[in-house]
């Protein structure tokens, strides 16, 4: 990626030795993504670190990293936006919710009645983390049983036969139902089939129960549950396709609305309009325009900032006495304000979500940002922070208070978040013989104090060098993430440094940490390399240099206005095509690092 | 519209409650019995997990094989102390043969004892794109000893899904790779699961029942219509699917014993509302204070549940899953003062509330002991005809040791079990327990998991 700011990009500091299939890694670091520190194990095992382009983990990736020059000199081709493999999805049970939402306008919360979503990546809807087991295959029976009980209250009016017959009446309730559900037009046989099974309860049911059998079975059927992108009937492995329209609409709604299409997409797909990039966008514009872009937006910031747990935050009460279960979940929702206003209401950039102070308090907020607001309690208003203390998503407090410890600030795993959530680096977690143990708060010690060890012993440096230099720079802030100008007496020394990166050096205090992070061009490639795995619901392989690549370079053109981003990777080769997976060999390739 | 939400109850009507009953020792006799043969009561295989690790100098016990002392965290069990066997030096030697999140390598194999089947690692170097190596001890002998009943295995869980965590890091039962089985964690529907909707008439569960039979079968025409047009692992996915929908059409016909509390078994009591607030308190934006005392609440609703399933021989394996190994449960009704897995990382202050948690989590597996010893099989009591495994991912959960493991076995397996022993075995590796374990159940194996570490645990039986 060419870089306007002409910042030169120190890529990684730990040497990787592959030893007969053992991964031995010196250093700490490492940058190519997140998924692909380690590269790819089985080629990982023959890979020789001394050949060019050789995937050896860390710093022989580099080559395909930036696409150009390795670091032994050597160039390589240069990666393209590739197509990414067609696969299947299992939709996540909040777009299950919104879907049945959508198709029968029916709000049944079946959600808690299903087993948990899991996450990969951080995020709940990537296809690896989402398999269906006999629990979930019960739960999904009944929660169809659920929909179709409710949806049948008033047969008439779901029929709307009017002067039609039955049978006719029936078969165009499967036609739109059918392909509503499917979120494709049916074919033939299957329109036959759904008759027939209707046709065979019909004989001994009433018209509602038969009714209900059809409506189970579109739900229970995969082309439901799972997002599917299917290998065309000539599709040779390896071969390159465009997603069909339907495919394409379907992967869209469900980034942009974690839903099914709307009429409007399913009609652009009809006509036609998706089979171009032009026109893919011009969708991708109107959907953020949509109420359910708003949840998804935030949804992926409360993903990404692991911001699910804050509900459980705990905090000693001596230190914090006004805290209580209540605060984490305001918290969480004043972070989502802030990436929706920034990104949905006033067309800010990756810049502006990095530095700006203009947030939401509600009430029970505004005292930890050391002010006070009126008005009802749970409400949000908007408000300027103070910008002598405050600096974009960082900076909130929630993001503060759930990297801190019970009652002492946490600048490990808040040094950790800005090297792997910001800028998309990998640290190798303690040795195993490490013995780690958080030092107990005493008055007339600093955190930096306490801290110290991580920065002496020479073991500990190698890879706290990376975290704890940032992490401290976050000392203005307490366990709970507010502003304090002193710890145990002492005044904080918020004095910090960036090793590594392009954006290398020292800084003073988190705000000039924020505006440093947003003058890197690491940065925001680590955030088109982290929506990609949203907008694609799957991790990040090698294959997907080239895509950000190219989706970056547009976005930058825009001076990285957000919804540019989103927009941007709906243009590429990964998000518009497929590529035919094996379908006799398992792409996993179940080898063992 | 929006529209009132619906009452749970609604969706729990299940065709599966069409009884038919049988008499208890047929149900129970194993095919390869001679029918003039006397009965044979079935040997049992549980799971009762909880995370985290222990303090381990407060959960060693002292002493010798058979006069040892139980440890101040092992206390409450000491009314069952002769139907125990203390296990030390047992180690998950094999999650030290590869690298990843710690968390991971614990608990994917704490019962497989296997490697993970791994060809990406991602952040904090969980996995992503792999899976187990091989199936779990649990689902091994459910293999082998289930096929008999209404359920091959049960699992049951209170909050074992917890979303927002990493697939390896929940689950520990697999019937192969890629293939978890999850946990129930509401308790309402693992009844419906064994016992079908109790209340519904029984005309009306027909009618549902057939109406089931023909949408799935319908369902599984287009699994199969769908299965050519996929990559190898997606496939491999949906076929597993179908199979989980061809197993609950199998589950159609039940069987079910004479015995008064199977043939009117009495529904959990805890609400769906309970449950919801505990799995799903994120969904909700907020915990109440009733969630907290439910995990208890629902988890001893689930212990009632594994017992009921043994006894009416619905099913004769049984896991229950306390929580996850990264555990985000509160326990703040006993006085604990943070998230277990984050307490756990920091011993300096969170010692007291971390052996508060031991003793907790030993209560609870002395009242299932207790309610097992309550049900009387003729020679010996549930109890005794019964394998018990607790088994805890981790031993130091500081250093995420998973050496020396604080492993407890109860039950005399029918008999084939001397327990009332403390048994130091200096580092054995767990794949000689399940050998053990495999044996125990007559199912002949040399060795379990990993092939590097065949044989039995010498001493163990």
């Amino acid at each position: 990626m060419s870089s306007k700011r002409g910042t030169a990009r120190l890529l990684t500091f730990g040497t990787t030795i592959v030893l007969a299939g053992q991964i031995v890694q010196l250093g700490c670091t490492s940058q190519l993504g997140d998924a692909d520190h380690f590269g790819n194990a089985d080629q990982l095992g023959d890979a020789d670190p001394d050949q060019p382009g050789a995937t050896g983990g860390g710093t022989s990736s580099l080559g395909s990293e930036t696409g150009g020059q390795g670091s032994d000199g050597t160039v390589g081709p240069p990666p393209v936006d590739a197509p990414s493999p067609g696969f299947i999805r299992r939709m996540t049970h909040r777009e299950y919710d919104n879907t049945i939402a959508d198709l029968l306008h029916i709000d049944l919360e079946l959600a808690p009645t299903f087993e948990s979503d899991l996450t990969q990546e951080g995020f709940t809807n990537n296809a690896a983390a989402q398999n269906v087991s006999p629990t979930l295959a019960e739960q999904y029976v009944a929660g169809a049983e659920a929909v179709s009980e409710v949806a049948t209250l008033n047969i008439d009016s779901l029929l709307s036969c009017d002067a039609l017959e039955e049978t006719a009446c029936v078969q165009a309730f499967i036609d739109d139902f059918g392909a509503r559900a499917w979120r494709r037009p049916l074919e033939e046989q299957e329109k036959t089939k759904a008759f027939e099974l209707f046709a065979e309860m019909r004989a001994e049911s009433d018209l509602d129960v038969s009714v209900r059998a059809v409506i189970e079975y579109f739900l229970i059927a995969p082309h439901f549950v799972y997002l599917i992108e299917l290998i065309p009937a000539d599709g040779e492995t390896g071969a390159v396709h465009p997603l069909s329209s339907w495919e394409l609409a379907t992967r869209l709604s469900y980034f942009f609305l974690g839903s099914m299409p709307d009429p409007a997409l399913f009609e652009a797909a009809r006509a036609g309009e998706l089979e171009t990039a032009e026109g893919v966008a011009t969708q991708a514009r109107r959907l953020l325009t949509l109420p359910r872009a708003r949840e998804r937006i935030g949804l992926f910031y409360e993903e990404w900032l692991h911001l699910r747990h804050i509900d459980r935050l705990q905090r000693d009460p001596v230190m914090f006495p006004d805290f209580d279960l209540s605060t984490g979940p305001l918290m969480r929702e004043q972070v989502k304000l802030f990436v929706q206003s920034i990104i949905l209401d006033q067309d800010g950039s990756a810049i502006d979500l990095l530095t700006s102070s203009s947030s939401f308090l509600s009430p029970e907020l505004a005292p930890l940002y050391g002010t006070a607001q009126a008005g009802p309690v749970g409400e949000f208003q908007p408000a300027e922070l103070d910008p002598n203390q405050r600096a974009g998503l960082l900076t909130h407090t929630a993001v503060m208070a759930s990297l801190g410890h019970y009652d002492q600030t946490n600048p490990v795993q808040r040094g950790k978040f800005v090297r792997t959530g910001l800028l998309c680096e990998s640290i190798q977690p303690p040795p195993p013989d490490a013995v780690i143990s958080i030092p107990e708060v005493e008055p007339g010690t600093s955190t930096r104090e306490r801290f110290r060890i991580h920065l002496e012993d020479p073991t500990c440096r190698t890879c706290h060098l990376f975290m704890d230099p940032i992490g401290l720079g976050f000392e203005h802030y307490d366990a709970l993430g507010q502003w304090r100008e002193e710890e145990t007496g002492l005044p904080i020394d918020a004095s910090g440094e960036i090793v590594g990166t392009d954006v290398a050096g020292p800084f003073n205090g988190a705000i000039e940490l924020a505006h440093q992070l947003a003058e890197s061009d690491q940065t925001m490639e680590c955030m088109t390399r982290t929506w990609l795995r949203f907008a694609l619901g799957r991790s990040g392989t090698e294959a997907d240099e080239g895509t950000i690549q190219a989706a970056t370079q547009q976005w930058e053109d825009s001076g990285y206005v957000m919804k540019e981003l989103l927009v941007a990777l709906t243009r590429t080769n990964a998000f518009r095509q497929k590529r035919v997976l094996d379908p006799n060999t398992s792409s996993l390739n179940m080898e063992m690092p | 519209m929006k529209l009132q939400r619906m009452s749970r109850r609604t969706m729990l009507h299940g065709a599966a409650g069409i009884t038919v009953a049988l008499p208890f020792l047929d149900a129970m006799r194993p095919r390869t019995t001679m029918a003039q043969d006397a009965p044979a009561v079935p040997t049992r295989f549980g799971v009762f997990f909880s995370p985290c690790g222990a303090i381990m100098n407060n959960w060693k016990p002292t002493g010798g094989e058979t006069d040892f002392q139980l440890s101040p965290a092992l206390q409450p069990l000491a009314e069952h102390r002769d139907d125990l066997i203390v296990l030390g030096g047992i180690n998950n030697e094999t999650s030290y043969m590869q690298g990843g999140n710690d968390h991971d390598l614990a608990m994917a194999h704490m019962l497989t004892a296997m490697r993970m089947q791994v060809n990406q690692l991602g952040r904090a170097n969980h996995v992503i794109n792999g899976t187990v190596g091989g199936p779990s001890i649990d689902q091994a002998i459910a293999a082998a000893i289930g096929g008999e009943t209404k359920l091959r295995s049960l699992e049951l869980g209170v909050e074992s899904t917890t979303s927002g965590l990493e697939p390896m890091v929940v689950r520990m039962s697999y019937a192969g790779p890629d293939d978890p089985r999850t946990p129930l964690d509401d308790p309402q529907q693992a009844f419906t699961r064994l016992f079908g909707d109790t209340d519904a008439a029984q005309v009306e569960l027909e009618a549902i029942a057939r109406r089931r039979a023909s949408v799935l079968d319908a369902v599984l025409g287009e699994f199969n219509a769908v299965d050519a047009k996929l990559g190898y692992d997606d496939r491999q996915r949906l076929q597993r699917h179908a199979q989980a929908i061809r197993d609950l059409e199998g589950q159609l016909d039940i069987v079910s014993s004479t015995r008064t509390m199977c043939q009117n078994p009495e529904r959990p009591t805890v609400t769906a509302e309970l449950v919801d607030c505990l799995t799903n308190a994120l969904e909700q934006e907020k915990i109440e204070a009733q969630c907290l005392v439910s995990y208890a609440e629902v988890g001893k609703a689930q212990m009632d549940l594994m017992v009921l399933a043994f006894a009416c021989d619905l099913s004769r394996v049984v896991s229950f899953q306390w929580s996850t190994a990264e555990s985000t449960t509160l326990h703040s009704e006993l006085g604990v003062r943070g998230e277990h897995h984050q307490m756990s990382h920091d011993l300096g202050t969170f010692n007291d509330d971390l052996k508060g948690l031991d003793t907790w989590y030993n209560q609870q597996f002395a009242y299932l002991l207790s309610e097992m010893k309550k049900i009387d099989e003729g020679e010996g009591t549930l109890l005794d005809n019964s394998l018990i495994f607790y088994p805890n991912e981790l031993s130091q959960a500081q250093i995420h040791d998973r050496r020396d493991l604080p492993f407890l076995v109860a039950g005399k397996a029918g008999g084939k079990l001397t327990t009332g022993r403390y048994l130091e075995f200096n580092g054995a590796p767990h794949n000689q327990l399940y050998t053990s374990f495999l044996n125990l159940f007559d199912i002949d194996a040399q060795g379990f998991g990993e092939p590097d570490f065949p044989g039995t645990l010498s001493g163990f039986v």
